[in-house]
């Protein structure tokens, strides 16, 4: 039986996957114009012409452009890639689409991480710290789930749950503790922000971020046959307790770099992965990188929108959280049995 | 490919299921394990292709041991098709068969035109091939059988393992499982090891049976000489009597 619609699907398919790919570069460029201040495309462009050039500019538009709205717009789309990959990576290792990047404990260690740092440092160190204590959950929830040289897929998700609950016990102890100046630091960092970036700490974060990225690519295609029962992977000659561990580290490292950026942002981990297997397919291969492209875009856009909307700046987890449940819904409702099942 | 097993012990955790096995396979046939449900079966099968690590004894492989291979080269010579199953993700058949070349690819590579063209013709062999751009969690229970079988060939094994390939398969399905699995075997000059239920299918389908019971081997041999009315007895506890129509010989119960 042939598919008589299959070229047509698939010319379809291949223009939405061009626009994909395009879609973090042009609204890059138009978000450069969004905010207090309103530039427009044409003036965005004759300022990069400038630049370019070596003309003189107008300084004050020059400082927004590339001092301001640029380094904020790059880090939104390398954490919106971090997470979405590292969303991308875990629902196909623990083989459950409802899986998310901060789901072995990383969101709440980090925070505790954050919470003591900005209560007993006055926010000295918060962004290794926050780092730090999410690689340290994973660490915990892996080595607590060994049991006899194996890893059940089962135990790690168990052990993410009860850290989960222990660190966020522990962040509630800190909150408890502190005065309500230091409590309030606490909380806004929770919610995750963009608004400390700058292009020294995108500097310092873009080389591992873009070597975990880069080494993700080139192995997709190998976690399809990690989202196997264990015992069929075993079965095509993978060792899985080794390259388990090695996606975990590399998504790992992914979203407590992310965390420790910019906080903790909800959804894009676990929805954008849900819109690419949607879209395009379920084969990993395709659907890492573009996620990685797609949770880009909806970062940059989310974040787009939580300096605009408001004459002050909107935490982005709202944004991220009121744009995503939406369409969690409207893809809940039509067709989900097919990704869920 | 003969196999020979020496001495095989196996189980889980503290647990011995399967103890003190050996037998040896000339290759190029069909192997039907028989026995009760929990008597080691897919222990025995699981031992042979090592996702299961025996606790003593050997399995050779040709003259291979196969404690002294990777798992990949493992995996090149034996094709494994798993009891149950169930993908959390709507992988197109064909992608879910590609699966199977990872053997021969290594962490960092992805199947190519070859690798495509070689799902394909595993498709093509087992009569599957049209539904290659389908959903795979779309696909009925015979076809997704005929599917693992394909997955399993497109790593161009000598022996294919199933475990119990009949398993909630109607009447149908199951001779035409059965009846796939005996031509491929005799086609491609390869060998199915495999667990069933039914001691006349094994009379239909099988070159050699063993029934295995409490662990260990019962029988081993043709089909004609293994089961008969004292084996199976002895096997299953239960009595059964042995008829034969137009030269086919059968169980049944009275």
């Amino acid at each position: 039986m042939a598919f008589p619609s299959l070229a047509g699907k698939r010319a379809l398919k291949g223009s939405a996957l061009f626009f994909l790919l395009l879609s973090p570069f042009l609204l890059a460029f138009l978000s450069v114009g969004i905010g207090y201040l309103r530039i427009s495309p044409g003036e965005i462009f004759s300022v990069f012409l400038a630049k370019l050039t070596g003309q003189p500019t107008d300084r004050s538009l020059e400082a927004v452009i590339f001092q301001i709205r640029m380094p904020r717009i790059v880090l939104a789309g390398m954490v919106g890639a971090a997470l979405a990959t590292a969303g991308a990576v875990l629902q196909a290792m623990f083989r459950n689409p409802l899986v998310e990047p901060y789901l072995l404990g990383i969101s709440s260690a980090a925070a505790f991480g954050a919470s003591l740092a900005l209560a007993f440092a006055g926010g000295f160190l918060l962004q290794p710290l926050a780092f730090l204590f999410g690689l340290l959950s994973v660490y915990l929830a892996y080595t607590l789930a060994r049991v006899r040289g194996e890893v059940p897929i089962i135990n790690l998700v168990l052990a993410g749950v009860i850290l989960s609950a222990l660190f966020m016990a522990l962040t509630s102890l800190v909150k408890y503790l502190v005065d309500p100046h230091v409590l309030a630091g606490i909380v806004y960092w929770m919610m995750g922000s963009f608004s400390g970036a700058s292009w020294k700490g995108i500097g310092q974060v873009a080389p591992p971020l873009i070597f975990c990225l880069a080494l993700l690519f080139l192995m997709s295609w190998r976690l399809n046959v990690l989202s196997l029962s264990e015992e069929e992977a075993r079965a095509l000659g993978v060792k899985v307790a080794r390259e388990r561990l090695l996606f975990l580290t590399l998504a790992t490292l992914l979203t407590s770099l992310s965390v420790s950026l910019c906080g903790i942002i909800g959804w894009v981990g676990l929805l954008v992965p849900h819109l690419v297997r949607l879209a395009f397919s379920s084969d990993t291969k395709l659907l890492v990188p573009l996620s990685a492209f797609l949770g880009a875009s909806f970062m940059i856009a989310a974040d787009d929108i939580a300096r605009s909307i408001l004459s002050f700046e909107l935490p982005i987890s709202v944004i991220t959280t009121v744009m995503g449940a939406p369409l969690f819904i409207a893809l809940m409702r039509r067709g989900a049995s097919r990704v869920w099942r | 490919m003969e196999v020979v097993v020496r001495d095989l012990r196996a189980g889980y955790g503290r647990r011995v299921v399967v103890e003190g096995v050996s037998f040896e396979l000339k290759g190029k046939e069909v192997v039907v394990l028989l026995g009760p449900n929990g008597v080691g079966k897919s222990t025995l099968l699981k031992c042979l292709n090592r996702i299961l690590k025996p606790f003593a004894g050997t399995v050779y492989l040709g003259r291979e041991d196969l404690q002294t291979l990777e798992e990949r080269e493992v995996a090149k010579r034996m094709g494994y098709v798993p009891q149950e199953h169930q993908p959390p993700f709507p992988y197109t058949v064909l992608e879910f068969v590609l699966l199977g070349r990872a053997p021969h690819l290594g962490p960092f590579s992805s199947p190519g035109r070859k690798d495509v063209e070689m799902a394909l013709e595993a498709l093509r062999l087992v009569g599957m091939k049209h539904l290659a751009e389908r959903p795979y969690t779309e696909t009925s229970g015979g076809e997704r059988r005929l599917i693992l079988i394909a997955r399993a060939l497109a790593a161009e094994p000598q022996i294919l393992l199933l475990d119990e390939p009949t398993a909630h398969l109607d009447f149908k399905n199951t001779h035409l499982v059965l009846g796939m699995l005996r031509g491929l075997v005799k086609k491609k000059g390869i060998s199915a090891f495999l667990s069933l239920h039914d001691p006349n299918l094994a009379l239909r389908y099988a070159d050699t049976v063993l029934v295995l019971n409490s662990g260990k081997i019962l029988a081993c041999g043709a089909p004609e000489e293994v089961i008969n009315e004292e084996t199976i007895e002895a096997a299953y506890g239960m009595k059964v009597k042995m008829g034969r129509f137009d030269g086919f010989s059968f169980v049944f119960v009275e």
